[in-house]
């Protein structure tokens, strides 16, 4: 699920930087350093709106480098299970396929794949298809999937999802 | 229908319950239930009666529902028709309790779905042959090899394979879909009835009376045995559609001899109680006569021969004497009567009296009352000591005759009378 929350982050500033396009150099830094990293509270930083302040910065006692704390608005994307989200394939193998929601690696076991569709060992790339091959998924494809289960650490998330219900799977 | 109490169960209720047993429970379980639902509150009697069931079945099916909290017990002490009092349960669906028991257990259903969902999700998928380490679905990114695709296990570096020793991986996802698809109806109904109030007479209702329900197949009291005039009821005819419900014990007399001794006992005419104090008292005291005089000779003989002569002939003697009573000749009875108590005056007497005596005489006489002589047609009277044919006797012997011996001609010519009529 996406949301629009205010955050905190503190830059820390070579002394090279300061200059006539300090600000612009330290707003630059907040985008680079925050969006697509992930928090396990608040999820994948996806994209930074809005500024609201930066603060004074700090020159850091014997070694000069400025410390600005900034307050800013940004859009994070945290999964939650039975969410049904849209995936890209990456890997597909006998056990499952991997895909990815965005920045959120998903894994789905062959046993959340509906039986009808079976593996292709033969075929490059592997997929796995039904036996009329109406259906293929292989990797690149747009999949629905829905979100089983997820693993929260420090810095990442990581997803197990499932094609088995209504309105799941092969997108494209 | 908010706030309204309800006097009737409505339908949608009713509906729902027979959905649930219908659903999750046994046939006899519903066919209780439905019974239950038709008639508010029922003794175990009459269901037991009404279904045709096992009691100890019903019982049982009984005691599920009512731990499983479906349907509620009450007693009710009724007075049986011999003054005993007896506690009877009555059985009642509690709608309340049972609508409450319903979302209560589809609520568990539900979450234990989701449980084994969530173990499914979190128990061990992969499992390295070498190092044995067991990973799950939610660490298969920590083992995949983007450059080969193959899972590898993070410490030996080695393929990890599948561990398909854990339960049969079929998708709890789609039994939790499937679980909400099947149970629609049930949660449509229970939707409907959730803010049903019904009248307080369903929490506490009052038991029906099913007597008049009763079939004449039902059981009924049992004819007592002797009410068949043969005595006989071993062909089970007269109390087969009795059942096995018997009024009273049944006692069971292993012994038949005994059975047909005591049956023989009640077919012995009314004058054997009457005149068994008569009989009693010759015998005895013939018998102490006979005992005390073992010693001596020819008369004690005479005397145990008497008595030895045949309690047959008593009997028949009785038995005559009996039928001339029919007739009404109380005189007789009297007379007899009479002679019982003289005998039963002197019983201390006799052993001493000398043989040839006039109580010596009176002992004979009474065993030639008692007994019949050798000549059966024609009894023997005692004139004055000696025995002389009833048919000899005359006024002169009558004239000899002692006042005892004239009673006892009186009485044995009545009886021979008597007899001669029969």
């Amino acid at each position: 699920m996406f949301y629009h929350i205010s955050l905190e982050h503190e830059i820390l500033l070579h002394p090279r930087y300061f200059g006539p396009q300090l600000m612009d150099t330290v707003r630059q830094m907040l985008f680079t350093e925050v969006e697509g990293t992930c928090t396990g509270k608040y999820g994948f930083v996806i994209a930074v709106t809005t500024i609201d302040h930066i603060g004074a910065g700090m020159i850091q006692s014997g070694r000069g480098f400025v410390l600005y704390p900034i307050k800013y608005k940004a859009i994070v994307f945290r999964p939650f299970k039975g969410e049904v989200l849209d995936a890209v394939v990456t890997q597909i193998n006998k056990i499952g396929l991997f895909c990815e929601i965005g920045p959120m690696q998903c894994f789905i076991s062959r046993h959340s794949i509906p039986q009808d569709l079976e593996f292709d060992p033969n075929s490059n790339p592997h997929c796995y298809k039904s036996r009329d091959e109406e259906v293929v998924i292989q990797s690149d494809d747009e999949i629905r999937v829905k979100i089983v289960g997820t693993r929260v650490d420090a810095t990442d998330i990581f997803a197990i999802g499932t094609l088995m219900d209504d309105y799941l799977g092969l997108t494209s | 229908m908010d706030g309204e109490v309800l006097l009737e169960v409505p339908q949608n209720l009713q509906m729902l319950i027979r959905l649930v047993v219908r659903g999750f429970y046994m046939i006899e379980d519903v066919l209780i239930i439905d019974m239950l639902v038709r008639n508010c509150c029922m003794s175990e009697d009459d269901l037991c009666d009404l279904l045709k069931f096992d009691r100890k079945m019903l019982r049982q099916r009984i005691n599920t529902l009512r731990a499983d909290k479906f349907i509620q017990c009450r007693n009710k002490m009724v007075t049986q028709e011999e003054g005993k009092t007896q506690k009877e349960q009555y059985y009642f669906i509690n709608y309340k309790s049972f609508v409450n028991v319903i979302k209560y257990k589809l609520d568990h259903i539900r979450k234990k779905l989701e449980m084994e969902e969530r173990d499914q999700t979190s128990r061990a998928s992969f499992i390295c042959q070498y190092c044995q380490r067991s990973y799950t679905d939610l660490e298969a990114d920590q083992l995949l090899d983007v450059l080969t695709g193959q899972l590898l296990c993070i410490i030996c570096k080695q393929e990890v394979q599948e561990d398909m020793s854990g339960m049969p991986r079929h998708d709890t996802r789609i039994v939790l879909q499937k679980f909400n698809e099947q149970m629609e109806p049930l949660f449509n109904l229970l939707r409907e009835v959730e803010n049903i109030k019904l009248a307080a007479k369903f929490s506490e209702p009052q038991p029906k009376d099913f007597s008049d329900l009763k079939k004449p197949g039902q059981p009924r009291p049992v004819k007592p045995v002797n009410s068949d005039p043969d005595g006989r009821s071993w062909s089970g005819d007269a109390t087969k559609k009795s059942g096995f419900q018997v009024e009273g014990s049944i006692d069971v007399n292993i012994n038949a001899t005994e059975t047909e001794e005591t049956v023989k006992t009640k077919e012995n005419p009314i004058w054997l109680s009457e005149a068994s104090s008569l009989i009693t008292t010759n015998i005895t005291s013939s018998e102490m006569t006979a005992q005390q005089n073992e010693g001596k000779n020819a008369p004690l003989t005479n005397v145990h021969q008497l008595q030895s002569g045949g309690d047959d002939d008593v009997m028949k003697l009785l038995q005559a004497h009996e039928r001339k009573r029919k007739r009404a000749n109380r005189n007789s009875d009297s007379d007899s009567d009479d002679s019982v108590d003289e005998v039963t005056k002197k019983p201390d007497a006799l052993p001493i009296t000398a043989f040839g005596t006039e109580s010596r005489d009176e002992v004979e006489m009474e065993d030639e009352l008692m007994d019949s002589e050798d000549d059966e047609n024609v009894p023997l009277v005692s004139v004055a000591g000696e025995k002389v044919p009833l048919s000899e006797v005359n006024n002169a012997m009558i004239a000899k005759m002692t006042q005892v011996e004239k009673n006892a001609y009186m009485l044995i010519y009545q009886d021979f009378m008597g007899s001669l009529d029969d």
